[in-house]
């Protein structure tokens, strides 16, 4: 049994050479409300997952869900409230800032925004070398830079142009750039082409995966676009209201998903072929309020499938097959839930 | 018709794109001064009374300090003096000249040292973490309790009269202001990826604030900075009208408007003059510097 009261908070995907282990992770943001008292939001809540060397791990949410909190824990650039982050072994707590800044060469995040990602007062190659800089690598900046900025398809002539010159497809070529200047072995996409037009997504994309195989890289992928998840992940993890619901192969998941919210989020994905499919799952119930979460399982208010169980304990990844597990009722392995996923 | 469409564009774009399109303004800056009528009509007064200034010897055969006692209060027109004599037969327009130079020092000097004091305060502010914010900002409130000009003569009247003490006075009026533009500033761009994005890289804080923060913020900062030179030449002056700032026999606009007001009456036309000046050159520093803003603000 994976529950997650018999490990030390949390369940951990069965992968080989993991790059990046989040073992039970918690971050809890202090906010006001309207009437100015005081709450507490649990962005990510007791998430656990590993990314294998080499692999792409797709991290599905809607907005709100915790997925770009969980990508600033992994970067440690917010700290966690609970739990451990390693990288290739090593447990971020508690590094120096030396050690740190060693790691941080390793781990590298492209940004979502293609215009704010950018500093606009510096030449592209100055926003690439940055990187460089901070390390002491001043010596060689200048050929690194260049050679990265050709490597994502820039030219000579762009390296010395400001970041307003450029379009958004550009800019986010430089951001990948900056990100691989460092040569890492892990990189954080965080929506990387949800600002871009579909055109210029597709580009970026392909220039990802061209890119992972030269500089062997690991990706981090998060995005809310189903299809390019798709395109990009191996594995996939899917996220709502700063809890994992299910994780597995990308094919398992898109073909064979277990969890309601995953069905939910298949069956909505606009698709050619599957339009009679589409209304068939119609979303019904509220999200719930972050501010005041309901007891039991957050996805109870819109599930379908719910049952009273739901609204008494919250359900924790379980295994449903090798590498694939569920945090619901219907798949936690009981006769109950075997009766009624036969059902469903 | 066109204020109607004008109502329709949209009020305040994010600030993303105002950060992003800083590029497309470092061209239009220069061209929407350029196409500004009133920047060119500020811009041609402060460079001629600047070149005044600076030549004011080569102008006048005259001592701005030492007159001829027995042409006092000459009136306007009289032949050599053509904007007439002071109380102690001093040439006016030689007075103009002469004191164009200590005017114009006390509206951009006290500035600039508002500006770097109040850089230094902003970024602290912005930049690190609550505590400094809190401690820094709360100091500012309390000079910001008082208008600019009571500040001004409060200061300069604990530590007495001079110009030494004066420009104390002025920076310690400007700093709080300053501060203030520059910590907004700097917090917008702490929210913004490229901030994040050089955190991510492990840089420490004075390489981020060096290479990601102040290249940002000095625009904002010049605009700001550019109004508050008309209204320190307005406080510079009037603290010398009332003796606290540049002693007599200095020339200087404001104290010869002081020793002036008694000839008021035999002779207003001739006490008018310093006045226009300090009028005129505060009010061109004042439409330039809200040129500059507008030039520089996005949303216009």
């Amino acid at each position: 049994m994976y529950g997650r009261d018999q490990s030390s908070g949390g369940v951990s995907t069965v992968s080989v050479n993991p790059i990046i282990q989040i073992d039970g992770v918690s971050k809890t943001f202090k906010v006001k409300d309207l009437k100015g008292r005081k709450k507490v939001v649990h962005a990510v809540n007791e998430v656990s997952l590993s990314v294998s060397q080499g692999e792409t791990m797709g991290l599905v949410g809607e907005s709100g869900s915790g997925k770009s909190t969980l990508a600033r824990l992994v970067l440690r650039l917010i700290e966690p409230d609970e739990g451990v982050i390693r990288f290739e072994g090593q447990d971020l707590r508690g590094l120096s800032s030396k050690e740190m800044r060693n790691i941080r060469k390793k781990m590298q995040m492209v940004f979502q925004d293609p215009f704010s990602s950018l500093n606009p007062q510096m030449t592209i190659a100055d926003n690439v070398a940055f990187n460089l800089w901070v390390h002491g690598e001043r010596k060689r900046a200048e050929r690194r830079v260049m050679k990265v900025l050709t490597d994502v398809g820039l030219s000579e002539r762009q390296a010395r142009q400001y970041p307003h010159e450029l379009s958004g497809g550009q800019r986010q070529r430089v951001n990948i750039a900056r990100a691989l200047v460092m040569e890492p072995s892990l990189v954080v996409l965080d929506e990387p082409v949800s600002a871009l037009d579909k055109s210029v997504q597709a580009q970026v994309l392909n220039l990802l995966q061209d890119l992972k195989k030269e500089y062997t890289l690991s990706y981090i992928f998060i995005s809310h676009d189903l299809n390019v998840v798709e395109y990009m992940s191996d594995q996939l993890a899917i996220m709502y209201f700063g809890k994992l619901v299910e994780t597995g192969k990308a094919s398992v998941l898109y073909t064979a998903p277990k969890h309601p919210y995953t069905k939910l989020l298949m069956e909505s994905m606009p698709s050619f072929s599957k339009r009679e499919r589409w209304n068939s799952f119609r979303l019904k119930g509220e999200p719930p309020n972050p501010l005041e979460p309901a007891l039991g399982c957050s996805f109870r208010s819109r599930c379908p499938n719910a049952t009273e169980r739901c609204s008494a304990g919250i359900p924790s990844l379980s295994v449903v097959e090798d590498g694939h597990h569920v945090a619901c009722y219907l798949w936690d392995g009981s006769e109950e839930a075997a009766r009624i996923s036969s059902l469903v | 018709m066109e204020i109607a469409v004008k109502k329709l564009e949209p009020v305040k774009k994010p600030d993303l794109a105002e950060i992003e399109e800083t590029g497309q303004r470092k061209r239009s800056f220069i061209h929407k001064l350029y196409q500004d009528p009133i920047a060119w009509a500020s811009t041609i007064w402060i460079v001629l009374v600047i070149a005044v200034a600076a030549l004011a010897p080569l102008l006048t055969p005259y001592s701005p300090v030492s007159g001829n006692v027995a042409q006092r209060l000459l009136t306007l027109g009289s032949v050599g003096h053509v904007l007439g004599t002071d109380e102690q037969g001093r040439d006016i327009v030689t007075r103009i000249l002469f004191g164009g130079r200590m005017t114009l020092l006390m509206g951009i000097a006290p500035v600039a040292i508002a500006a770097v004091i109040g850089c230094a305060l902003g970024v602290a502010a912005g930049y690190f973490g609550r505590v400094v914010h809190a401690i820094i900002m709360r100091c500012l409130d309390v000079f910001y309790a008082f208008p600019a000009l009571v500040l001004a003569i409060a200061i300069s009247a604990a530590m007495g009269p001079g110009v030494k003490n004066t420009f104390v006075a002025l920076p310690i009026v400007f700093i709080a202001p300053i501060a203030r533009v520059t910590e907004s500033a700097v917090k917008r761009i702490k929210g913004l990826e490229f901030f994040e994005a050089a955190r991510a890289s492990g840089a420490g804080h004075w390489m981020i604030i060096r290479h990601h923060v102040l290249g940002n913020i000095f625009r904002p900062v010049f605009a700001y900075g550019s109004t508050l030179i008309g209204i320190s030449i307005l406080v510079a002056s009037s603290l010398s009208f009332l003796g606290l700032g540049v002693t007599p026999p200095t020339a200087e606009w404001g104290n010869m408007l002081g020793s002036l007001k008694d000839a008021l009456f035999t002779q207003p036309a001739v006490a008018i003059a310093p006045g226009a000046m300090i009028f005129l050159t505060a009010l061109s520093f004042n439409l330039l510097g809200d040129s500059i803003q507008d030039a520089l603000d996005v949303r216009s």
